[in-house]
């Protein structure tokens, strides 16, 4: 495949896609918090709470949607949980969550709606405490924090800093996109979206490595033309397979969609924007910052 | 040199399909079906929180675990003051967590009953009557009618603990109704002897957590160091009594702040569309590779092949334990390792372009592809160790799996990749290939 698209030249238009889908994503959040809502959709790994999938036994399926909610929201009245999110899916199933609640009380309201609605088959119960959801942001955090740094330092020893800064602030316009996304789908944050989310970030560091490693070659051994001029070439070489890999693992991924669970599903679907945005940013974003922020090295 | 690799690789490869049939491999709570919890300890008054205490508390959920006859439960001490539990495949939960849980601390006390409506009297009264070590509180009883009654009972002084036990049984009363047996130490029988000799005509309160179980009262001192503890229980309240107080009692308070329970179906249906999705996954991009570099595609699904094989032996040699998102982990790395043979196959096409021969262009090819499948996996494999590092649970488990996918892809293709290349280049059809 032998292509010469002008990346670098074109660098104010990509930035201004990234940047409409990041208002979008950052506008709905503002609107939720005036709304006085969440800003996202954090699951209880991180603000505590329970989780209830249940599949319900003997359930009228015509009406069950009706009736089985109201007697699971009075089951749930007695410990002030009543606005909870209650969703029902395929074969009867119910998936409940509730907000925070100090002490572990699962048994006690697990008995209450099966009092209620009759006997239920037990798929998943999650019960966590607010003190470790407040361990997991600050894991998290910390988390993010030494990624970036470790990863900084690499690329700075083997390229330059100014590979190192382009590669960084790739990653932060990946992390925007996920969460702007992530706000527009209304896709939950827990403990796996964490692992996507971090996932990404290593796919979207070595989709632009590969390219970095192209434009490191040529500066080197200085081929001719300007730092624009490199990067292009450097660019459309490692095209092909740029796309071949976000194709193979877009395939993958796709397959996991498809057949997947419901778990592995949400978690799939943000691997997918994540490895678009990914192959997005190293070509888009990280390259024509690099020709930027590149200086000749003293010769 | 080349054959030597491939026979290498071919060894390696056997050595894997032994290790995947022989080697069983763990799965996570969230495959099998179980529960997990996590527990914190709770300081108290007189006892602070130690590592030892923590450790103590350990002990005795292993011990009253045991009695529940699981396959392979673990606990271990989590942080500095919180207890991790996993229960794989138990049938009631419910009942698992009521017997973890409970300090299950018996105390006998010496008591005397309070005057009727001490409730209703004004504090400084109260104080009087109950004395300066006193300590009143309620007894409900639900024998002597449907109604409960609270009957107020002063407590006095601990005499003995449950840790002046030396056995607990089950037994039954005269009117067959379930009740504990109870020997003591032979310490713990001298204590039991003073604390009736000094109760005669007055009750000994028996206390579970805190809760006035029962408080007979005692017409004669008692030696021989035996007691019976009736209350209103079920035999099975009673066979779960008798677990905790042979376990003994915990030496801090500990509370539920994490609970996970899964049921057996979710994980099988997990498994099923795990595997759907991973042979699914290897179909799709066996033809893609076969479409996109016709021969070499072929040999690069081989060695995603090979690649799979490997990092799942290495997977179960070290032990590690496969959950929902290690085996996402799992495929999504099949997707990357997949990319060390695009980035060797292009860089080789390239240096055909430049008219060496066969041979040469893939070497040389490879040489070059060498440093950028190394720097490009080497910052991803920077981003799995600080999540092993830093992460727990889900995440850790997660960090594996990439890292183990990064190693055995990059030495599948640099190994297994280029022997395969450089024995069939003769007749390769990279220059029949798309380029």
């Amino acid at each position: 495949m032998n292509t010469s698209f002008k990346f670098v030249e074109k660098k104010n238009f990509w930035l201004m896609i990234s940047i409409t889908i990041i208002i979008i994503g950052i506008s709905l959040m503002t609107v939720r918090f005036f709304q006085a809502k969440p800003i996202l959709n954090f699951g209880i790994d991180f603000i505590g709470g329970n989780t209830f999938h249940l599949k319900l036994a003997n359930a009228n399926t015509e009406n069950y949607s009706i009736s089985t909610l109201t007697s699971i929201r009075n089951a749930l009245a007695q410990y002030k949980l009543e606005n909870s999110q209650i969703q029902f899916s395929n074969n009867n199933e119910v998936y409940i969550k509730t907000i925070a609640i100090e002490k572990n009380k699962t048994t006690e309201i697990l008995n209450n709606i099966r009092k209620n609605v009759g006997p239920i088959e037990v798929l998943e119960i999650d019960f966590i405490g607010p003190s470790i959801g407040k361990s997991l942001q600050k894991q998290a955090f910390l988390i993010i924090i030494f990624v970036t740094g470790a990863l900084l330092l690499y690329i700075t020893l083997r390229f330059q800093l100014s590979f190192g800064l382009a590669a960084i602030l790739a990653l932060l316009h990946d992390g925007l996109i996920i969460f702007s996304f992530t706000s527009i789908l209304n896709l939950e944050i827990n403990i796996a979206f964490i692992a996507a989310l971090l996932t990404i970030l290593g796919y979207s560091i070595n989709d632009t490595i590969v390219i970095f490693d192209r434009i490191r070659e040529k500066t080197e051994n200085y081929v001719s033309g300007n730092i624009n001029e490199l990067t292009n070439t450097s660019l459309n070489q490692t095209l092909q397979r740029t796309l071949n890999t976000s194709i193979t693992t877009l395939m993958v991924i796709s397959a996991l969609i498809l057949f997947g669970g419901k778990t592995i599903q949400e978690f799939c679907i943000i691997l997918a924007i994540g490895i678009l945005s990914g192959t997005y940013s190293s070509l888009c974003i990280a390259s024509p910052i690099l020709a930027k922020l590149y200086k000749q090295p003293p010769s | 040199m080349n054959k030597i690799k491939l026979l290498f690789s071919c060894f390696l490869i056997i050595l894997g399909i032994i290790t995947i049939i022989k080697k069983p491999i763990n799965l996570g709570l969230d495959l099998q079906g179980g529960m997990h919890l996590i527990l914190q300890a709770k300081p108290t008054n007189n006892q602070p929180l130690t590592r030892d205490s923590v450790l103590g508390s350990i002990e005795v959920i292993r011990n009253r675990i045991d009695s529940l006859g699981l396959t392979e439960p673990s606990i271990r001490i989590k942080g500095k003051d919180q207890i991790s539990i996993e229960l794989p495949g138990i049938k009631n939960p419910d009942e698992a967590k009521a017997m973890i849980g409970d300090t299950a601390l018996l105390e006998f006390v010496i008591a005397e009953w309070a005057p009727p409506g001490i409730e209703n009297l004004p504090e400084e009264k109260q104080r009087i009557l109950i004395g300066e070590k006193g300590e009143l509180s309620y007894m409900e009883d639900n024998n002597t009618s449907k109604q409960s009654i609270k009957r107020p009972i002063i407590l006095k002084e601990i005499a003995l603990t449950g840790g002046d036990l030396s056995k607990a049984s089950p037994g039954t009363d005269q009117f067959g109704k379930p009740i504990v047996n109870l020997e003591f130490t032979p310490e713990g029988g001298t204590k039991f002897y003073q604390a009736t000799a000094k109760s005669i005509n007055k009750p000994l309160a028996i206390l579970l957590d805190k809760r006035i179980i029962s408080a007979p009262n005692v017409n004669q001192a008692i030696s021989g160091g035996k007691a019976q503890i009736s209350g209103d229980f079920t035999p099975t309240e009673v066979s779960n009594l008798i677990i905790k107080l042979n376990a003994g009692a915990l030496p801090i308070p500990v509370e539920i702040i994490s609970e996970k329970q899964i049921g057996p179906t979710l994980g099988k249906d997990s498994i099923e569309k795990s595997k759907l999705a991973f042979i699914a996954g290897i179909i799709l991009v066996g033809i893609y590779m076969v479409f996109m570099y016709k021969g070499p595609g072929l040999l690069a699904s081989i060695s995603l092949i090979s690649y799979i094989i490997l990092s799942f032996a290495l997977f179960k040699l070290i032990d590690a334990t496969l959950t929902l998102p290690g085996i996402a982990g799992f495929i999504l790395t099949m997707g990357m390792a997949v990319d060390a043979n695009v980035i060797i196959f292009e860089r080789i096409k390239e240096e055909i372009k430049k008219n060496t021969s066969l041979k040469a262009s893939i070497l040389n090819g490879f040489k070059h592809a060498y440093v950028t499948i190394l720097d490009a996996n080497i910052t991803t494999l920077i981003a799995a160790i600080v999540l092993f590092w830093l992460g727990t649970g889900t995440i850790k488990g997660f960090a594996i799996t990439l890292s183990i996918g990064i190693i055995i892809s990059m030495f599948s293709a640099i190994t297994i990749t280029q022997a395969l290349l450089l024995s069939i280049s003769p007749l390769s059809q990279f220059k029949k290939g798309k380029s």
